[in-house]
């Protein structure tokens, strides 16, 4: 069948079943817009305020739904406006598919209007990146792209192509392309070793990273766990792979862990290691980290193993299958229970307090969205959260204006979900022209701005390490928050007291409509516990206390 | 100490620019970079020279080999 090169573009898309695009217009994507505007139910577009709002939110959509997030976006500021977008997929793993417009072939290479070369760009924050060269190639390199993005490790995919191909006619041939058959062997003599290495440890630990959701391995790792008896300490990105009302859960480990979790951790001789890659936050000084443990390290990626931190006991392959070798070969073994000291929190600020009643209001099964900063690090700590895809956060690469975008995509991809958005007032307002798409399409996510007038946690830092030389963090109460909300059509509220909250709270809890809570709270209510840089996990400080900069922050 | 890599790869430049900009965020210091197209011209080779610094040689293989278009890694 002989398609235009937009046409094509648009009959790949019905063929990988996508539903759900985010985007935005512009003159190199005007064909693949005017072929858009043919497209039938149940594939829909989205149109964002900002391209960035448009990854963000294929992104949030993506890591919620398991499929792979598309985004369609122009030339030149149109493309340049998705990177942090990209490059925030990437660090997290997130399949996408992201296709950009470019000025026709006559004019590359001419500084032409709306020209950059994109592929250049995003070459190390993608999995894979190319411009398509003629509309023939076009089939080919999208049903390719889909395959990257979602096999193995998922990535970030870009596409780019050149308006004039748009135009161009091609066959389109309607190819089924084979999922990726490349199966990868699991090494049966190192999986031994590590089981024998397992079956010899006193006090072994598993640390559920981000990496068990992705293979979908909660459940044999839950199986695995409470056969076994062993605790399980989660990263961030692992927050949900394991239930953290589970008694064997010791919950959050890194830098601003709990103490029970950090305790454990480094209390064990023996660390399983699943889909987490020991990043600097996690480890603290990488010298002191765990120096008397042996570590068993299982993931998906090669490149990931022994990356940050030196394994003893590699292992490369899908997670599942490699959990439920462990499982079976390790029947019988049970270790003894560890001391749960250190478990029950005793910190109380207004801000857990706060958490605490959004989460009793919309329960385990919301999810939830963050921002990046204190906020942030109070979900993880307190929310609690019992299962995967359901703690969306930008880990990696820490993205302050991230939440907003991905709780729109969140929303669109399980709209029989609630989703809450926990946001701080800074991370907020570097994307809160999102509202403008949450308002149109009537988008009924729950945001609330945990509002310290500031941006607490490079404050909290500058409180602690630099002698309260508050540099350019206090914040100006510039923006009513209630106003803006209310200037896109989205009712708002303010709430400066618990009971203020709860009331709000019951409000709006069968509401379908899209609402912002502004909390307010004071900014010197810190995250603890926090490990200072250049500290060990165990030195870890849980209240406030001036430091001294004895390393580069 | 130097060891040379060799992969052969899909014959666009932007294959050889990934390759590169990947070793040189990880720490490699390139000593050489050849890349030539093979005699059909479908494919080309790409040998990278590397300097006895950052991670190991084997971490490059590896990471070179991750590479979308990349379809050999060896060592000569």
């Amino acid at each position: 069948m002989k398609l235009s090169g937009a046409q094509i573009v648009i009959e790949c898309l019905n063929a990988q079943k996508v539903e759900t695009i985010f985007g935005f217009p512009g003159g190199a994507v005007i064909p693949l817009y005017d072929a858009l505007y043919d497209a039938k139910y149940p594939m829909k577009h989205y149109r964002t305020c900002h391209e960035q709002g448009a990854v963000h939110a294929a992104d949030g959509y993506a890591r919620t739904t398991g499929k792979v997030g598309v985004c369609i976006v122009t030339s030149g500021p149109g493309a340049t406006n998705t990177i942090t977008g990209i490059a925030t997929a990437y660090m997290d793993s997130v399949p996408l598919v992201i296709i950009t417009g470019q000025v026709g072939r006559p004019l590359l290479g001419r500084d032409s209007f709306q020209e950059v070369d994109i592929t250049a760009m995003t070459l190390t924050i993608t999995k894979h990146c190319e411009m398509v060269k003629t509309a023939s190639q076009i089939e080919s390199t999208l049903m390719r792209a889909f395959e990257i993005a979602r096999s193995g490790r998922p990535g970030p995919v870009l596409i780019d192509i050149p308006k004039d191909i748009m135009i161009q006619v091609a066959e389109y041939r309607g190819e089924v392309m084979k999922p990726n058959s490349v199966h990868q062997e699991l090494d049966h003599e190192a999986i031994q070793i590590a089981i024998d290495a397992l079956k010899n440890a006193k006090n072994p630990v598993i640390l559920a990273g981000g990496g068990v959701g992705l293979a979908s391995a909660s459940n044999v790792l839950k199986e695995f766990a409470a056969r076994s008896n062993i605790p399980v300490v989660n990263t961030l990105m692992g927050s949900g792979a394991f239930p953290q009302s589970h008694h064997l859960s010791y919950g959050l480990i890194g830098m601003h862990g709990s103490v029970a979790a950090n305790s454990c951790l480094s209390n064990s001789d023996v660390i399983l290691a699943i889909g987490a890659r020991f990043s600097d936050r996690v480890v603290g000084a990488s010298e002191k980290f765990c120096s008397g443990a042996k570590i068993i390290q299982v993931d998906i990626d090669i490149n990931e193993v022994g990356k940050n931190k030196e394994i003893m006991y590699p292992i490369v392959g899908d997670l599942g299958k490699v959990l439920s070798i462990f499982s079976e070969k390790l029947d019988g073994y049970r270790w003894e229970s560890r001391s749960d000291a250190g478990k029950k929190c005793d910190v109380d600020h207004k801000a857990k307090q706060m958490l605490s009643a959004i989460r009793q209001t919309f329960g385990e099964d919301a999810i939830v969205v963050t921002e990046v900063g204190q906020h942030q690090m109070w979900t993880a700590q307190y929310y609690g959260f019992e299962k995967t895809r359901k703690f969306i956060t930008s880990g990696g690469l820490g993205t302050m204006g991230f939440g907003l975008g991905a709780a729109i995509g969140s929303q669109i991809g399980n709209p029989e979900q609630t989703v809450v958005h926990i946001a701080g007032d800074g991370s907020f307002k570097m994307n809160s022209n999102e509202l403008g798409t949450v308002s149109k399409y009537n988008i009924p996510i729950k945001t609330f701005v945990i509002n310290n007038n500031a941006l607490g946690m490079v404050r909290q830092w500058q409180r602690m390490f630099c002698e309260s030389r508050f540099s350019e963090t206090d914040g100006d109460d510039s923006v009513d928050f209630v106003k803006l909300a209310e200037a896109y059509g989205i009712a708002g509220y303010r709430v400066k007291s618990q009971e203020e909250l709860e009331a709000v709270l019951k409000k709006i809890k069968n509401n379908k409509s899209p609402v912002v809570v502004d909390c307010i709270i004071d900014h010197d209510e810190n995250v603890y516990p926090i490990i200072p840089p250049g500290k060990g996990i165990t030195e870890m400080v849980t209240a406030f206390e001036t430091l001294k900069r004895e390393v580069s922050l | 100490m130097e060891r040379t890599l060799r992969a052969y790869i899909e014959n666009e430049p932007e294959v050889m620019m990934r390759v590169t900009a990947l070793l040189k965020r990880k720490g490699y210091s390139m000593r050489k970079i050849l890349m030539e197209a093979d005699e059909l011209k479908s494919g080309a080779w790409l040998n990278i020279t590397l300097a006895d610094e950052g991670p190991t040689f084997t971490v490059a293989m590896n990471t070179v080999g991750k590479v979308v278009d990349v379809h050999t890694v060896e060592e000569i």
